[in-house]
């Protein structure tokens, strides 16, 4: 029977057990780490920013173990440390730049997306699938891009990004809606992956 | 909420996936999200490097023990309430017992006629009733509790108000109040001899009794005769 995260939790906090926490973390690394990953693009980095997380949960579970538990549960909480780890980072290197404040209108953002689409078809058979996929991803607004991570990596409801990010849930569903609009385009005009054409789309 | 952000939490699984009759917009939007959804769960999953994940255990083992306490809650509105009903009980059994409700008229024996001279001509009191109590002003010091207010005690220290009522709550528990003057009877005996006095001595000229008619009297004897 498999534990839940929370009494996992509780026996690292009650016995100081190394192993259930050593779980905790192992179960939700993916999650996190593709986040991260998703966010600076370097995995140096992201194991950097993996280690600050943990350490500013256990920090925190030290210290203010309550606000843990009115937040509820376990991976959005330590979701939106990570986040915060992130953008600490993101701001300190100054790579926090949102190329359209609009981020819901994808249009201005598309005119500024370099047009040499062979230089972009060059890079992307260099790079492995995956690295290809990162590069569409990289390539979105900062809103939509933190919106598909954490839906399609941290794997957090829609109501929970919108509680982490500060907005409403319509708006985190509009922000995947034109995540998902805008790498169907990177991925048709790349012709790295046949996709269907779908008119008006 | 509009139908393209359902399609979208359908599509994770959020809400019940729909169905769509042929050439609707909504249909083929739900194929091209479907479509990026599959790419996007084709990407491995990736995972920080073990040594990372090493040093984060060691960071949660290195954590002290002391500072991995239980979780204090907050009290209930129930527990609220309950407190501070005992708190007020023991500051009101503390101002109780500091300042009893003393009886405005203390009293001190003394001899009736220094205070009653108008009881000169009553019948002489017998000897155990001669001295009463009457009303002195009161003591304007409160009775000292001797259990709580030793010799070498001195004045309670500012913030220990409760600790002071919880001591005199405990005084009061061990030495019971002083009898109260309203509760002496010896007053109220003083007070019942004087009415018993004076009814007596106005018993020979009753204000209230009617007047005799002269022709009532018999004649030949003289109203004044006794």
């Amino acid at each position: 029977m498999q534990l839940s995260d929370e009494q996992l939790l509780a026996q690292y906090m009650e016995r100081g057990d190394q192993q259930a926490f050593r779980q905790l973390v192992e179960r939700h690394q993916e999650r996190i780490f593709g986040y991260l990953m998703g966010m600076v693009h370097d995995r140096e980095t992201a194991n950097d920013l993996f280690q600050e997380t943990f350490l500013r949960v256990v920090s925190a579970l030290q210290n203010r173990r309550g606000s843990y538990e009115t937040q509820g549960r376990w991976l959005a909480w330590t979701m939106r440390i990570a986040r915060n780890a992130a953008l600490d980072h993101l701001r300190s290197r100054k790579k926090w730049q949102d190329v359209d404040g609009h981020t819901d209108d994808d249009a201005s953002y598309w005119d500024a997306l370099p047009s040499d689409e062979t230089a972009l078809d060059e890079q992307l058979h260099q790079a492995e699938r995956t690295e290809w996929l990162d590069a569409c991803i990289e390539r979105l607004p900062p809103e939509q891009r933190e919106v598909l991570l954490m839906r399609q990596e941290a794997d957090l409801t829609f109501r929970e990004i919108a509680e982490l990010t500060g907005c409403s849930i319509n708006t985190a569903l509009g922000r995947m809606r034109y995540a998902l609009i805008n790498l169907r385009r990177m991925i048709l005009a790349s012709d790295k992956k046949p996709l269907a054409e779908i008119p008006n789309l | 909420m509009d139908t393209p952000r359902k399609l979208i939490r359908a599509l994770y699984g959020e809400t019940e996936p729909p169905e769509f009759p042929p050439d609707d917009p909504a249909g083929r939007e739900w194929a091209a999200f479907s479509e990026v959804k599959a790419v996007l769960d084709e990407r491995p999953r990736r995972r920080p490097d073990p040594t990372v994940i090493d040093a984060v255990v060691a960071a949660a083992a290195r954590a002290p023990r002391a500072d991995r306490r239980p979780v204090r809650r907050a009290r209930s509105n129930r527990q609220r309430i309950v407190a501070g009903a005992a708190l007020a009980l023991t500051l009101m059994l503390g101002v109780w017992g500091l300042w009893p409700p003393t009886d405005p008229a203390p009293r001190v024996a003394v001899a009736d006629t220094e205070v009653q001279p108008d009881l000169a001509l009553a019948p002489e009191p017998s000897a155990d009733t001669r001295m009463e109590e009457v009303a002195v002003p009161p003591d304007p010091l409160p009775p000292k509790p001797k259990a709580w207010l030793g010799e070498d005690r001195t004045e309670p220290a500012e913030d220990s108000r409760l600790e002071l009522a919880r001591r005199v709550e405990e005084a009061l528990r061990e030495e019971p109040p002083a009898e109260y003057g309203w509760d002496a009877s010896s007053e109220l005996h003083t007070l019942r001899k004087q009415v018993e006095i004076l009814e007596a001595r106005s018993e020979r000229t009753r204000w209230d009794e009617p007047a005799m008619l002269d022709a009532l009297i018999p004649a030949g004897v003289s109203p004044d005769q006794p």
